[in-house]
């Protein structure tokens, strides 16, 4: 008997639970109000309301207010993160650097504000844009700085939550007959709460698939910047031009690029030396405009002491640099170890940044370029430049400083180009 | 809003509201988990006031340096040395951001398990530690700088490039962090005066 009675109380609540998600569904799609039941009906026709104030709370009591202002709260923070520095410092080049993230970031908070804004303009379809915003608010965790380190995405949450939870107080009850005649079958009381159940379990199906959707995007893109893919590629479709120089190097340079100037670089230098200036040379495999080219920028190493090992001058190089090329003199080194408060300035459009390091030491092959060197050998002052005689005097001398390690004091560098195999620089500061 | 059509005035339906609120943040709890054990990269790009960063080891391959300018509001220009890692992992990481009157620490790659970050860009006006780099080259025209492909400084500028880069004790205070991904495994957020 208990049993039969149950089997009979099951199948009821299968058949009335496909009737209430069904019309939850309808109701999440209708533009009206589910439900108008639990409020009193008030006087529709309220007096035409005067004055900005009372026409304003009026406004805002008609449309789901509270939640599109959250909503476009949330956006904003989640925008105003990653866009701050460019607004507050108005360095507009800095756009460049914001990169797959940033876009994702700014997209999703001006997503939130649209949605905001929708919600106030066209309140009729809240439903819609308050899951939107609720769901791109979540989404807004993982693209955006952790969801505007989570204020962003908590005022969405609850801004779309809010829109999702206000209903009209009074609206003509459409298709109410019908709801009437399912609920009047069974109590009120549970079988609200029976629909209520299966909504809430409808509800996170919904949004995390929608979640997934946007999330496999996501993952994809970070498997794509994790390949290390050239060039910011979104899912490997859309790329961001890369500048013009090293565009077409990725595919060909970065690996045999580096390469061509690590150890081999006292054999096979990337920069042509005077006596190859006619041919190519090596860097070939880029544009040939955009081989090694050294800096014009202003910069002078200095150094209380210099041991050079292996040292080998190899005349003057005629150095690519930017619009025509520099006269430099080159020297290969096996290894260098500059110490005693090493100091590199470098002085570009009038600002000045010095790299301080107690010891820099370069191995494993070395390739210096300057246009002077200065220092004191065996307390002797030295000054070499491409003119100097000096310079040949050394390059006379090239016979016995491969052998010997040649240590200088108070070492000056100006416009230095260094490739070397391995540098390691201790205590290391840079200061702009 | 004519007189005839006046629409009608609402309120907020607060089981409603928790029929959406409650699964969105179960299913935000979630994210957050799977992000705070680093099974999910975020997305991290900060600018604006200048903030800290620190790291017990950094280890990079594409490593490129060059001059850049941040430019303030006021028309002070402040040089910046940008520094471009195509990707990165850090160890014990560390990073506090002023928020109004509170300091923002951000820490991550703990126990074990470090931070990653793909194309990783940071603006500093000042930055330490003990370096190591493979195939160095210092003082490359900032223009032709290939290691991080599309990262490039101005033409003639003085840039540097290397195969790897590891940098213990990192200290950096910084204007400008970009980073397609980032994976934070071990994340907790707090905040304190004392920053990192």
């Amino acid at each position: 008997m208990a049993a039969g009675r149950n089997r009979v109380l099951f199948s009821d609540w299968v058949g009335y639970a496909a009737v209430r998600v069904r019309a939850l569904f309808r109701h999440a799609m209708s533009p009206g109000p589910e439900r108008a039941e639990p409020f009193a009906p008030q006087p529709r026709p309220q007096p035409q309301p005067t004055g900005f104030r009372a026409r304003y709370r009026q406004w805002r009591r008609t449309r789901p207010f509270w939640g599109g202002l959250l909503l476009i709260l949330s956006g904003g923070v989640l925008v105003l993160i990653p866009l701050s520095g460019i607004l507050l410092h108005g360095a507009i080049k800095l756009v460049i650097y914001i990169g797959i993230g940033g876009v994702f970031g700014v997209l999703i908070g001006i997503l939130l504000i649209t949605c905001g804004l929708l919600l106030w303009f066209t309140p009729a379809h809240r439903t819609f844009y308050a899951v939107a915003g609720v769901v791109l608010a979540m989404l807004s965790f993982i693209t955006s700085n952790l969801g505007g380190f989570f204020l962003g995405m908590l005022l969405g949450i609850t801004g779309g939550s809010l829109a999702f939870g206000w209903t009209p107080r009074e609206y003509p009850p459409m298709r109410d007959t019908t709801e009437e005649a399912e609920d009047a079958g069974t109590g009120t009381g549970t079988g609200t709460g029976a629909g209520r159940l299966m909504a809430s379990a409808a509800m996170p199906a919904v949004l995390l698939g929608s979640l997934l959707t946007g999330f496999g995007g996501h993952a994809g893109q970070a498997t794509a910047g994790g390949a290390g893919q050239p060039g910011d590629c979104i899912l490997g479709i859309i790329c961001l031009p890369s500048s013009p120089g090293p565009s077409p190097a990725p595919a060909t340079s970065v690996g045999p690029g580096p390469s061509s100037s690590s150890p081999a670089t006292s054999t096979a230098p990337p920069v042509p030396s005077p006596s190859a200036t006619a041919s190519p040379g090596t860097p070939a495999l880029t544009a040939p405009s955009s081989g090694l080219a050294a800096s014009v920028a202003s910069s002078v190493i200095t150094a209380g002491s210099a041991t050079l090992n292996g040292l080998a001058y190899q005349g003057t190089a005629k150095v690519p640099v930017a619009g025509g090329t520099q006269t430099m003199m080159k020297f290969t080194l096996n290894s260098m170890t500059l110490s005693g408060n090493v100091t590199a300035t470098v002085t570009e459009n009038g600002q000045t940044t010095v790299t301080q390091s107690s010891s820099l030491v370069f191995g494993g092959g070395v390739t210096l370029y300057a246009t002077k060197l200065s220092g004191s050998l065996l307390g002797i002052p030295l000054t070499l430049t491409p003119q100097s005689v000096v310079s040949l005097l050394l390059h006379v001398l090239n016979t016995v400083t491969p052998a010997v390690p040649v240590t200088m004091t108070n070492v000056t560098t100006d416009q230095p180009f260094v490739l070397s195999g391995s540098l390691q620089a201790t205590n290391l500061v840079i200061t702009s | 809003m004519s007189s005839e059509n006046i629409p009608a005035t609402g309120k907020v339906r607060w089981r409603r509201f928790a029929l959406l609120m409650i699964p969105a943040g179960a299913i935000t709890a979630i994210l957050v988990g799977l992000t705070a054990t680093g099974s999910i990269a975020a997305s991290i790009s900060v600018s604006g006031t200048a903030f800290e960063v620190t790291a017990t080891q950094l280890t990079g391959t594409g490593f490129e340096q060059y001059g850049g300018i941040v430019s303030q509001a006021n028309g002070t220009q402040h040089p910046v040395a940008v520094s471009a890692i195509r990707n990165a992992s850090l160890t014990d990481l560390c990073q506090a951001v002023k928020v109004g009157p509170f300091t923002l620490v951000l820490r991550a790659g703990g126990g074990g398990t470090s931070v990653s970050a793909a194309n990783l860009v940071v603006d500093a006006d000042q930055q330490s530690g003990n370096a190591t780099f493979h195939n160095i080259s210092i003082g490359q025209d900032a223009s032709t700088l290939t290691e991080d492909p599309g990262n490039t400084g101005a033409v003639g500028g003085f840039g540097e490039q290397a195969d790897t880069i590891t940098i213990d004790n990192l200290r950096q205070h910084t204007w400008l962090t970009t980073a397609g991904t980032f994976t934070l495994p071990g994340l907790s957020l707090s905040f304190n005066s004392n920053g990192c």
